[in-house]
């Protein structure tokens, strides 16, 4: 009864991981017969230098996303824990984004960005603040930042949910000795909130990097398509346009296993720390 | 606090229960309680807003769209939704949405049911290292 799974992750699955390692030490346009190649591609992208600046735009991507969801996402829940009027109608809220379609996110943001007629900079001249008015998504020193933003936007509610189930294990006698022995509410976050909340935070941490490594193509390509001139490049944008612009399929291939090495080799690093430190999620 | 006490003698339950607020968390409580709200509602704004503003653009006019960027509508253009079905052509994309979704959710059942019955009852070396394994799915946990 497997077989039917069995079948369709191997075909759909295996095959392809097995043939794009292979197609990645050939040569091949998509078209004509493919000819061998080596390990020349990869050679070659250690000295290609947009691919360089992509990796490095997306490991800021990374650790920026990684540390604003988990640092923001507890602050939320910290928030929304309380007992509060309005609260189930505040959770709902903070969740919203999450539901929404990357697409549609991307659209919402760019508008919101628009030079022109967009909410962002509208607002500013609202406010008296016209001289922080940008092209956020056309200046590149700016652009991969507001790229994050919008990403954190999205998938905030998401991280808060999950702290919020954790914060909701925590026994309350904990925090009522722990104010019995004097601790200020700074002390009991330190002390009782941090050590209790720590399989939660290497929950969020994780899948924030996954996602932050190979679920940041559609945001990107959304809003500006790595430009302006690859200014906001992540690794799956500069492949993308390498296979169906270029025609550089193998090549592309071999950025696509150098992406997977980097992100198995993290999530390796990550389950390491989390034996070491006994914590069985 | 006299004035709060003057207003319980007015209007009795209302403001006896707002006096047995202030005393219960006191002057530090109050404003813990205000700041609270207040970052939520920056919250609910920040996620809640840019949303709304789509749905104001949508019946807003094009002229509108740039010249009163913030505001809600001055009146209510529904040509937007009419060109979207016309020219767009949404009924169409809605039918192949509903397509894509209905054949992926048929075939998904089929196929991962009877896989999840399998691997549930599997006894061999093969299940059980795959019970013993970290990777393993919640949905698939015995016991």
């Amino acid at each position: 009864m497997i077989l039917p799974a069995a079948i369709l992750f191997g075909l759909f699955y295996l095959w392809p991981f097995v043939n794009g390692f292979w197609l990645s030490l050939h040569n091949w346009d998509g078209f004509s017969d493919p000819t061998w190649a080596g390990f020349s591609n990869y050679m070659r992208l250690a000295h290609d230098r947009i691919f360089l600046g992509a990796l490095r735009n997306n490991l800021i991507f990374v650790v920026a996303v990684v540390v604003l969801k988990n640092v923001l996402g507890l602050g939320l829940a910290l928030l929304l824990n309380r007992a509060l009027l309005g609260r189930a109608f505040f959770r709902a809220a903070a969740f919203i984004p999450v539901t929404m379609s990357f697409v549609a996110v991307g659209l919402l943001w760019s508008w919101i960005y628009n030079p022109v007629f967009g909410l962002l900079n509208s607002g500013l001249d609202l406010i008296g603040l016209a001289g922080l008015k940008r092209s956020w998504l056309g200046d590149a020193d700016i652009a991969l930042y507001s790229i994050i933003v919008v990403d954190v936007w999205k998938w905030l509610g998401f991280h808060a949910v999950i702290y919020l189930a954790g914060l909701q294990t925590i026994p309350s006698e904990l925090y009522e000795s722990a104010k019995m022995d004097g601790a200020g509410p700074l002390q009991r976050f330190r002390h009782v909130t941090v050590p209790m909340m720590m399989p939660i935070i290497f929950i969020n941490t994780i899948l924030g990097l996954s996602g932050a490594f190979v679920r940041n193509f559609d945001i990107v390509y959304v809003l500006t398509k790595g430009g302006p001139n690859h200014a906001t490049e992540v690794v799956l944008t500069y492949m993308m346009s390498k296979a169906f612009q270029d025609g550089a399929m193998s090549y592309a291939a071999a950025i696509g296993y150098v992406l997977f090495m980097i992100v198995g080799l993290a999530s390796v690093g990550l389950l390491a720390l989390m034996r070491r430190q006994r914590l069985d999620v | 606090m006299r004035a709060v006490a003057n207003l319980s003698l007015n209007d009795g339950a209302a403001g006896s229960r707002r006096r047995g607020l202030m005393q219960r968390l006191g002057m530090r409580g109050i404003l813990e309680l205000g700041g609270i709200y207040a970052a939520l509602v920056l919250v609910l704004f920040e996620t809640l807003y840019p949303l709304l503003w789509v749905l104001f653009g949508s019946l807003k006019t094009k002229q509108e769209m740039l010249s009163n960027v913030w505001g809600p509508p001055s009146s209510l253009v529904l040509q937007n939704y009419a060109d979207a079905w016309r020219i767009a052509g949404m009924g169409s994309r809605i039918v192949n949405s509903i397509f894509v979704t209905g054949s992926a959710l048929i075939i998904l059942v089929a196929v991962a049911t009877p896989c999840a019955y399998a691997v549930a009852r599997l006894r061999s070396p093969d299940a059980v290292l795959w019970s013993q394994s970290r990777l393993r799915p919640c949905w698939c946990r015995r016991r």
